[in-house]
Order: structure tokens, then sequence, then C-alpha cells
């Protein structure tokens, strides 16, 4: 954040900024939802705030629920998918606002640093590479925007269809008046909730997924560079000609080589600066959604397997995807940056540097370790996002769920023996 | 038809027989439309008797025991089966990593000891190839003999009596099968177990030669390392002659003359009998044997130049060398880096056409371990039973053995290229010469290694994890009992 500072560009971004970024479908999504402020108005701060006290009513009453269905694990859990899913959002909305210059830092950077380096995408092949990435942002944000939209029609409708008469809520029961009053307002008030929650926590998630992917697109196209660097010059040749070459013109195509290698260097400092700025947003709201996602996916997974009700089940097996789908989303869009970064370190290798001057040679090697040094984002500063944390996560989520096993059959035994 | 080179030459044999076997591998060959009607024939072949065998797993899924078993075998057939079918979607990227050295950079210099090198990988891979298919084809005739030994039944429950069981006559086949023909006696039988015989040689075969390929490729690579090692010393001497006046320089390449070499390996021998091959390769490079000879090189390059040094360009420079010389120098060391990278680029191949079908192995070998692990807990005798189970056992983790060990040392190469540069006398060289230790220094801080897509990385590590989390949950299962 420091560097950035007295630059002018902690500022607000303005609904026309928004247009021309890259992520303009995450950033109006977001701003549809009440989280990102295009501009300045005093009512969007309002509809923040009715966005905040939604939320936080759902988990207050998540958690009323959970008081009064104590006891009764099967109940309960199902609560707790709907209360960690909140209260995640929640955590989420107050790190955002926390730190929105810092977002809106972000999607400028992002456009900086893929302008630095769109000279260099004249090149069909690298052209190529950065086209693929921004559709590939754009249709995975899209795509799993509308996957956690249908479940929606899953969730709201079951209460009304299968248990019909018995006034059931959608998430979580008035256990105190037995659903009994304001049995309406109640009903919509969580349907709503439960769209905005949802959304709001996987347009975070596909905000930074599709950062990632434009940032491991730039390393990649980076790479390209690095390896094509003095590839117009032709191959030495036998004879004296070589000689010549090196005696006359040699200095002359060296210091373009090293010029280039100048320009890729600048890049990769661009980029990891910005890296920086992403571990710093990104690690806090990273570090919420694993937390949460392993409690959610060890009590859905309880759910679809113990459950006695179908319906409950039903739900269950198809949210399973979703907390699985988000950090899997994590891990592998920071693993292909992690691997896109020392990529550059084999393709600066890879170049023809043996034919380059002594200060481009060193200067190369100086590239080449700091690529090396693989460029890791974290969550919470704890743990590193990779595919390897994502089998972590799995595990844990399965132990959780293996306790919970154990603890239903502990407590069914309890109940048989009272009887 | 081209005459084969590179390294589809050096591995001829083993290509010979995948293509023999029934891979989709359409190349190298003349004859694409009869080898594509082969090869689906094998396909379908192949395919049925798998079929017919997931049918025969859920017909008969109501016993625990059976069912187990017959999970194995379907796990344990799944390998060949998605090996086969892998092939054939990704042999683009096996026929690119297969020419990939097929132009390839050599130095008058290094001649020999890449000639050496060479030759020592083609012994090794093919010895490789060798020990696996004969240790394949005992695999077959053991699964074939054992199913003879023994009592061929199996407990049903009586369809009279829900709470008796009966036993069952069962044909002799190596595998349990459901097949729409009767195949306990007779035409049926002979039919069934002809197929199943060879249907057992042709899957073992597919995925067996699948993962010899990948480790030749390795074996490759890893001489390839060997060699620039090799060769390191000698470069770094030679540069060193670049920078200043070296009082003793012909002492020097004197002195690196002596170095061990290891000719026999080249010449007699082991060459006679792949000569045939080999001689088409090494037509085109200049025969250099040994280092005396290469200072014999630069010394008649010195004369050469010596003759003519008033007329030529170049002319001696304040080094005491030739330009020619100097030349010869730095395309030594052009040409050491150039084959370093393309080695780099060759590992990045093999990663590319293997790495997602070693992530398929591991998951389907996990799996298979585990019930392996429970089965494993049930053995009470010396019995068919027992060697069956222990059969599978060994094989399976005898597959995973093989990849992890040339995986290994692949990485161990790869990361000791390191120390070989700086091992040699850096600090006599030019400047020049330092850089390039300091930047193949830089680069092999990170070694090379295979990944299965990017999951797990291919070595001992891997093969010691799989075992211990074998070992772990058969020592729990059979706490449990």
């Amino acid at each position: 954040m420091e560097m950035y500072q007295g630059k002018g560009m902690l500022k607000t971004l303005s609904w026309t900024e928004s247009g021309r970024s890259v992520l303009k479908l995450n950033i109006r999504h977001l701003w549809l939802l009440g989280v990102w402020p295009l501009g300045h108005s005093q009512v969007f701060k309002v509809y923040t705030s009715f966005t905040f006290a939604m939320g936080v009513w759902s988990v207050v009453e998540c958690l009323l629920a959970v008081y009064f269905t104590w006891g009764h694990l099967e109940e309960t859990t199902l609560v707790l998918i709907f209360t960690s899913t909140c209260s995640c959002a929640i955590i989420k909305l107050v790190f955002f606002l926390r730190d929105e210059r810092s977002y809106s830092l972000m999607v400028r950077e992002v456009a900086s640093v893929m302008a630095a380096q769109s000279e260099a995408c004249r090149d069909p092949a690298l052209a190529a590479i950065l086209r693929d990435s921004r559709s590939r942002a754009f249709r995975l944000s899209l795509g799993m925007l509308l996957f956690m939209f249908s479940q929606c029609f899953i969730w709201f409708p079951i209460p009304i269809v299968a248990n019909a008469g018995e006034r059931r809520l959608p998430f979580s029961q008035h256990g105190w008046d037995n659903n009994s009053h304001f049995y309406e307002l109640s009903y919509t008030l969580q349907c709503l909730s439960g769209l905005y929650m949802s959304q709001i926590s996987f347009g975070l998630d596909c905000l930074f997924a599709s950062i990632m992917i434009l940032v491991a697109a730039q390393l990649k196209i980076l790479s390209g560079r690095v390896l094509k660097l003095n590839q117009e010059v032709i191959p030495p040749e036998r004879n004296d000609s070589v000689l010549l070459r090196n005696q006359l013109a040699g200095d002359k195509y060296r210091d373009k080589f090293y010029e280039g290698l100048c320009f890729c260097i600048d890049s990769h400092q661009r980029i990891l600066r910005f890296v920086t700025l992403l571990q710093d947003t990104m690690s806090p709201v990273a570090m919420a959604q694993f937390a949460s996602s392993v409690v959610i996916a060890c009590m859905a997974l309880f759910q679809a397997t113990y459950g006695e009700d179908l319906s409950a089940a039903l739900k269950c097996a198809s949210y399973l995807p979703i907390p699985g789908g988000q950090v899997y989303l994590y891990c592998w869009a920071a693993h292909s940056v992690t691997e896109n970064g020392e990529s550059v370190s084999v393709a600066a290798y890879s170049c023809s540097w043996v034919e380059g001057s002594s200060r481009s040679r060193h200067a190369l090697r100086t590239l080449m370790a700091r690529a090396q040094r693989p460029l890791v984002l974290t969550a919470g500063r704890l743990y590193p996002i990779n595919r390897a944390a994502f089998l972590s996560l799995l595990n844990a989520s399965y132990s959780y769920y293996a306790l919970l096993g154990q603890m239903n059959k502990r407590s069914m035994k309890d109940l048989a023996s009272h009887n | 038809m081209q005459k084969p080179h590179g390294l589809v030459a050096d591995l001829w044999p083993l290509i010979r027989m995948v293509q023999y076997s029934g891979h989709w591998m359409l190349e190298y060959s003349g004859g694409k439309a009869l080898r594509a009607i082969y090869s689906s024939a094998v396909s379908l072949l192949v395919v049925t008797q798998f079929a017919l065998m997931a049918v025969n797993l859920i017909q008969r899924s109501g016993d625990v025991n059976e069912l187990a078993a017959n999970t194995i075998t379907v796990l344990f057939f799944l390998h060949p089966v998605t090996k086969f079918g892998y092939f054939a979607v990704r042999s683009k990227a096996f026929y690119r990593t297969l020419a990939t050295w097929n132009q390839s950079n050599s130095h008058p210099l290094f001649a020999e000891s890449q000639a050496r090198f060479h030759q020592l990988s083609v012994v090794r891979m093919r010895r490789l190839v060798m020990y696996v298919v004969s240790v394949t084809a005992l695999s077959v005739v053991s699964w074939t003999s054992i199913t003879f030994m023994g009592d061929s039944t199996r407990e049903v429950t009586d369809p009279d009596n829900a709470n008796e069981t009966i036993t069952e006559e069962v044909p002799r086949l190596m595998i349990s099968t459901w097949y729409p023909f009767d195949a306990s006696s007779g035409m049926g039988y002979m039919l069934a177990f002809v197929y199943q015989l060879y249907w057992l040689t042709a899957t073992l075969m597919h995925s067996n030669l699948m993962d010899v390929m990948f480790c030749c490729w390795l074996i490759y690579a890893c001489e390839q390392l060997v060699h620039l090692k090799e060769i390191m010393k000698p470069l770094m001497e030679l540069s060193a002659t670049l920078d200043t006046v070296v009082p003793h320089t012909s002492e020097l390449f004197r002195a690196a003359s002596t170095l061990p070499t290891n000719e026999p390996l080249y010449d007699a021998g082991n060459g006679a009998a792949d000569g045939l091959t080999i001689r088409g390769i090494y037509s085109s490079q200049r025969d250099f044997s040994g280092f005396n000879r290469r200072s014999a090189a630069l010394s008649t390059v010195r004369e050469a130049d010596a003759g003519g040094a008033v007329s030529s360009a170049g002319g001696i420079g304040p080094n005491g060398l030739s330009k020619r010389q100097e030349m010869l120098v730095r395309s030594a060391i052009k040409y050491w880096v150039e084959r370093h990278k393309h080695v780099v680029r060759f590992v990045g191949n093999i990663g590319d056409a293997y790495g997602a079908a070693l992530l398929l192995h591991m998951l389907t070998t996990t799996v298979t371990l585990t019930l392996l692990a429970y089965q494993a807990t049930k053995i009470d005798s010396v019995d068919v039973y027992a060697a069956s189970v222990l059969g599978y056992l060994f094989y399976t983790l005898g597959q995973v053995f093989l990849f992890c060990v040339f995986g290994n040392r692949l990485i161990e190469e790869s990361s000791s290229v390191m120390e070989a540069a700086y091992s040699c006398h850096w600090y006599d060289g030019s400047e020049e010469a330092k850089t390039f230790v300091q930047i193949v220094c830089q680069q092999c801080q990170k070694s090379l290694m295979i990944s299965g897509a990017k999951f797990f990385t291919v070595s001992l590590d891997l093969f010691a994890s799989v075992l211990g989390a074998v070992v772990t949950y058969f020592m729990v299962l059979v706490q449990l009992k």
C-alpha cells in the first residue's frame, strides 16, 4: 500500500472506470449486491448497510436456532451450514469495506500491468495467451456465479414443496415460537439473505480467482518475451563472418539484448509488486473462506450421508460442490501463479544468453535468482495456497466428518439405551 | 518410409513392441491404415473383456469378499485400459517427446564423450526393456498356472434355503468374468481361456510398455546430464586459457587428455550387437575418440593457424590462442549450455506427455493398495489365496517403484550438475566462464523433476509414502480384527 501512496491512485473506483476494466463483470456484480461502491453516493451507503444488517440478522437468527436445537445433531448441522456460509460472507464483507481502497487500487494495477506488456502482445502466440486468459476469467466467473444462483432453486422452494403445511423455513427454524409469527416475512428475509450472502461470498472468490488467472497469464507472457529475446539475430555462421560480426557489429546487437532484458525485468518487477498487493488484500479473505469451507463441507457431507430427511440430504448433496469448488478455485489459481512465476526462471535460462554481453548475463542471473523464489500466496499468512493445501483441507474436512459420524453413533446408542 | 533416427532409433525394439501390442502408435512405419485396423481390433477386444469383468463385478456384488476381490481385479486392469486410451488420445505429445533429440547440436571436442554416454544409455534402456518384458511374461505364466492349483469353487447362497450356502463349481479361468455363453466346459471354455490368455498378455504389456518408455526417457535424460557433468571439467580448463596468458597451456591440454575414458564400452561388446542401428546414427558425426584426440584437434588447429598466421584475419591473440582456437572454446561453452537447455526441454516434454497418466496411475493404485491391505488381513495360511494377494501386492508396488526409482535418479543427477560446476577450477577461468558457472548454478538450484500433473513429484519419497500408508492401514486393520 505504502508504495502507491501519493500517486493519487487510492481513490474510489467510478462507474465509467469499472466499465473499462477487465474485471467489469466481477465489479458490477459486487456493486449490484451493495458491496462495491462505484462513485460517492449516500444512497449506496444505505444499501450497503441494509445488506450488512441482513447478514447480521441471519447469523443471529441461526445462532438462536442452534441454541434451540442443541442436542439434535442432525438439525444443528443443517443450521450450521447456513450459519457458516453467512458468517463467512459477513467477514468477507467487513474486510472488503475496510480495504476498499486497495481493492480499487488492485483493479487499476491489473490494468496497468496488462498495459505495460500490451506492446509485446503483438506476437500472435502471446496475444493468444492474453485473449485466452481474459475469456477464461470471464467464463469462470459467470459460470460459477450462475451455478451458485442455481442453488437457490433447490434450497428456497423445498420447504413449501416437501414439507407443505408444516410451516418450515428454508434455513433456520424459529424454535422459540414454532414459526408462528411473521412466517411470510421471515421466509422472504431468509431467502433474500441467503441469496445475497452466498453471492457476495462467491463473488469475492471469483474476483480473486479472475485476478490470479490474469496475473498468471501475465507471467506466462513475460516468459514468452524472455524466451524470444534476441531471436531476431541471425544464428552464428561458421568461418570468419562470425569473427567479423563479433568485432564490428557485436556491441550493437548485444546491447539490444540487454535493453530487451531490462524491459522484461521492469515488467517482472511490476508483476511482483502487484502480487504483494494481491497477497495483502486476499490473505484474510482466503483464510475466512478456508475455515468456513472446511466446516461447511464436513457438515454437508454428514447431512448427505447420515441424514434421514431426504430433502435435506438432497439439498446438502447438491451444495457439496460449492465449498469444495471455492477452495479449489483459490488453490488452482494461486498454484498457477506460482508455477508460471517459476517458469520465468526456466525461460530466462532457455533464452540465448551465451551470446549476450557480460552485463546482460549478470542481469539475467539476478532475474533468475528472483524468479526461482516461488511466488507463494498465503491465506492469513499461515497456509500457502497451493494444490497441497487443497488436499490437506479435504483431509481436515474428512476427519471432522468422521468425528461427527462417531458423535452421531454415540448419541444413537444413548437414545437406544434410554428406551 | 524414412529411416528412424534420434530417440526413436535408440528405442526401436521398444517402439516395435508397442506397435505390435496394439497401441495406437501409427507413426514410424508404413501401412498406417493396416495399423489402424489392427489397433481398433485390439481396442475392441480389450474394452469388451473389461466391460464383461465390470458386469461380473456388478452381478456378484452381494458377497463382501467376492466384491473386494473383483474390485481389485477391475482396478488392476483399469491401469492398462486407461493407459491404452491415454496413449491413443495424447499420442501427439509422445511423438513430440520422441522427436526431441532428432536435431541436437554436437561439438567436435566432446563428440566422443557424447557418443559414449549415448551408447551407455542405449544399452541401459534396452536392458530395462528386456527385464520388464520378461517380468511381464513371467507374471502371465504364473497367473495362468495358479488358476490350475487349489480347488476352483465358490460359495453361493442356496436358492432353496436362504440361510445355507452351497459350493458351486467355477470354470478354471484367470479372471472371473461373465460371458454370454457357457464357459464352464467344451468349446466355450476353450474360447474363453484363449481369449483371457491373450487379453492378460496384451493388457499387461500395454501398461508396462508405456511405463518402460517413460523410464527409458528418464534414463536418456540422466545419461545426458552425466555427460554434461563429465565435460564440465575440461571445459573449464579450456576456458581458463581464454582469459590471459596461461604459462603452460600445452601442459594443461595434455593433462586434460589423461582423463579416464571407458573406450571398451563404446567399441567392443555391446556395440557389436546394436551396431546395425547405431552405426546409422553416428555416421553423421565426426568420430573423435578420447580426449587425446580432442587436444590433438586443438593443436592441429593451432598449427594450421601458425602456418597462415600472417595472412589470416585472426592471428595469435594476447592470450596465446589463435582466433580459431578461441572460437572453438567459445563454441564449447555454447555447446554445453545448449545441450543442458535441451535436456531441460526434454524433461518438460516428458512431463507434458506422461504427467497426467502418472496421476491416474497413482489414483488407481492408492485405491487398489488399500483394498489389497484389507485382503491381506484375511490371509491365514500359505495357499492359492495368499499367493494371489501377495502377487497383486508386489506387482502393484513394483509398478510404482519402477518409475519412482528413475524419477529419483533424475532429481539426483540434475541437482548434482551444480556440484560438478562448482567443484571444477572455475576460479582460474575467464570472466565469461565464471558468469557461465554462476548462471548454471542458479538454474540448477531447482532440480529437474517429473510431476504427476503437478500434484506430486515422482521420487522415492513418493514410493515411501505410498508404502508407509499401506503398512499403516494394514496395521490398523489387523488391530481392529
